[in-house]
């Protein structure tokens, strides 16, 4: 098992914010925070998600990024991408719905500007791959792998990918992989097969039933789900008489959508043996731990950044807190607890 | 940029529908001391009541409108209309409290060329950050004339009984502007294009720099002019903003040449040339 370097063994202690090299058991208040997803491990199980955090330049004056457990990139395409046209957010109660278009730089760009600076981190990069093609996840994945060097290698940049079959805001790819078993299946196989690093299949609720697209998932050897992408949504401004966002509909994200994912991830981590990441809506720590009972091995802090950059380090010290609180020593634990 | 818990020193009805809000700038001493705000910047806000804001959810953008100084302390000013509950809950804020604030964000107004006349050119949600860079530059010696654009007098900020103690060059600078209203109730009847017409009268327009900040439907119309006039125009647009820190690209404006640009970090000050004002009323 591969271990990122200076991160020998992590533990957690509650008040101080920093972080001991001690053996498990030795300090009654040290707590086992890590989440292993494949070979990855991972030193807490707070991420930021997957368009909410760019490359990580962004938020570098705001945010510790170190103190993450990972962080997931913005989208990367095979093609550069401008996005979809604005405006491109409206604000609902308790939620967002955005349409960005999965604007990206492109792989060659992302290679060049965007990876030397996301080697610098010290918590898990996960990519996100996005595409209108099965080709296209494919040929950024090898294009990736040539230039990262195959398998896990520390300091990379790339310790895992996020596989984007949920977008709902494009025309081809996107949201329409990810609501067929079969295609999921596929493009899993194929890039199972161009990559050793651990591969995470982000699902969509917008599905019938979300456990089929999982078990697809699993079958052609994702290593873990993330669950879950925005929910399909639509604001219209009566004044105007017309969408409020260009493209009509849009994601939304934010609290509204929390018990969806909570219930998704209920059922998910259910229906397969592979770990699942929780996300959607997840604002507090308590948000958290009902992804955590609910079977999650790990969450991501999307929209609740927009309002409070430090939600995500806030959550960590909260998460912490309660195990201390229910005396749980080891994260892990958490997900068999709910009964 | 940084995030900061700031210390509210004024938070007055300065208007119908406006408000005046100042706060206290982190102290200075810091390593490495903080950039303080410049004409255009703004930050983000989000008010402690977000609770009783009908399920709100992101931080608001306020331009900065000015930066003074009251001994060693330094206070940041923003002029803000009562839109919507983030900006109600901010507007029930007394002085004393704490507001949690991101900033200074953005790009800001570059200076004109010297031998240049910088006519900026405000109105309506954009009067607090044409304040700031009307002084700014007067200050600096730059040959500067405002002009505001309103739909009738009792929309006029700082113009009735309301003085700011802490700013009284807001109002001076608002008793000196060229103002155009649409009702004619006070200053030119019209737009601000009437306004500037009239400026033109008396002024070689080919030493103009035009700086405007205000309405969709305003920045259009002085994109035109600027392009017809050929003078430079530097000019603060708006969006609906979601990170304010340029990661999530929400927060767009499309430029002529079919790309588009963030709000918040791209700008929100762009050279007017490039952007296509047009589009988003189309």
């Amino acid at each position: 098992m591969h271990r990122r370097p200076g991160i020998r063994c992590q533990h957690y202690r509650l008040g101080g914010r920093q972080k001991m090299n001690t053996a498990i058991g030795s300090d009654s208040t040290a707590l086992d925070l890590r989440v292993s997803i494949g070979s990855l491990v991972m030193q807490n199980p707070v991420g930021v998600a997957s368009g909410t955090f760019g490359y990580g330049e962004e938020y570098r004056e705001l945010v510790s990024i170190d103190r993450l457990g990972a962080l997931y990139t913005k989208a990367v395409t095979l093609e550069p991408r401008e996005g979809n046209p604005p405006p491109r957010l409206v604000e609902t109660p308790m939620g967002l719905i955005n349409s960005i278009g999965l604007a990206n730089p492109g792989i060659e760009r992302f290679l060049t500007e965007k990876l030397p600076l996301l080697k610098q981190h010290r918590c898990a990069i996960v990519v996100n791959i996005a595409g209108s093609t099965e080709d296209d996840y494919v040929q950024v994945v090898e294009r990736i792998e040539a230039c990262a060097g195959p398998g896990q290698v520390p300091g990379s940049g790339v310790d895992a990918y996020e596989i984007n079959v949920s977008c709902p805001n494009v025309h081809r790819g996107g949201m329409s992989f990810g609501t067929d078993p079969a295609l999921v299946e596929r493009l899993t196989r194929r890039l199972r097969n161009a990559t050793r690093r651990p591969l995470i299949v982000k699902l969509s609720p917008n599905v019938t039933d979300i456990t089929e697209i999982a078990r697809a998932a699993e079958t052609g050897g994702a290593d873990a789900l993330s669950c879950i992408n925005t929910v399909v949504g639509m604001v219209i401004d009566t004044e105007r008489m017309r969408p409020a966002i260009a493209r009509g509909t849009g994601g939304l994200s934010g609290p509204a959508i929390r018990p969806i994912g909570v219930a998704a991830v209920w059922k998910v981590s259910r229906a397969v043996a592979i770990p699942v990441i929780g996300l959607g809506g997840i604002s507090t720590a308590e948000d958290a731990l009902q992804y955590l009972l609910a079977g999650a091995v790990a969450i991501q802090v999307g929209t609740a950044l927009f309002q409070n950059p430090s939600a995500p380090l806030e959550i960590l010290d909260g998460i912490a807190a309660w195990m201390q609180r229910h005396s749980v020593a080891r994260l892990d634990d958490i997900r068999h607890m709910m009964e | 940029m940084r995030q900061f818990s700031a210390v509210i020193s004024v938070n007055n009805p300065a208007a119908p529908d406006w408000m005046h809000l100042a706060f206290e700038w982190p102290n200075q001493t810091e390593d490495p001391p903080m950039d303080q705000p410049k004409p255009g910047q703004f930050f983000t806000v989000l008010p402690p009541f977000v609770e009783t804001t009908a399920g709100a959810l992101l931080r608001r953008p306020l331009a900065f409108a000015g930066f003074t100084s009251d001994g060693s302390v330094k206070h940041a000013h923003a002029l803000y209309q009562i839109r919507g509950p983030m900006t109600r809950a901010l507007s029930l804020m007394k002085p004393g409290m704490s507001l949690d604030v991101i900033g200074p964000l953005g790009t800001c107004f570059p200076l004109p060329h010297a031998d240049s006349r910088a006519v900026i050119a405000g109105g309506g949600i954009g009067t607090g950050p044409v304040l700031f860079l009307a002084e700014f530059l007067q200050k600096q010696g730059f040959d500067t004339t405002l002009a505001l654009g309103f739909r009738s007098e009792s929309r006029i900020p700082l113009r009735g009984t309301y003085e700011s103690a802490r700013l009284p060059i807001w109002n001076s600078l608002i008793r000196k502007a060229v103002i155009a209203t649409d009702d004619g109730s006070a200053g030119i009847r019209g737009t601000i294009i009437d306004a500037l017409m009239h400026l033109q009268q008396s002024s070689d327009i080919s030493r103009w720099h035009l700086y405007a900040c205000g309405p969709a439907p305003m920045l259009a119309a002085l994109g035109k002019f600027a392009e017809q006039a050929a003078i430079p125009a530097h000019f603060s647009a708006e969006q609906w903003m979601a990170c304010g820190v340029g990661a999530c690209h929400g927060c767009v404006i499309s430029t002529k040449t079919n790309s588009y640009l963030r709000v918040c970090t791209d700008g929100p000050v762009f050279d007017a040339s490039i952007i296509d004002w047009e589009a988003d009323r189309r």
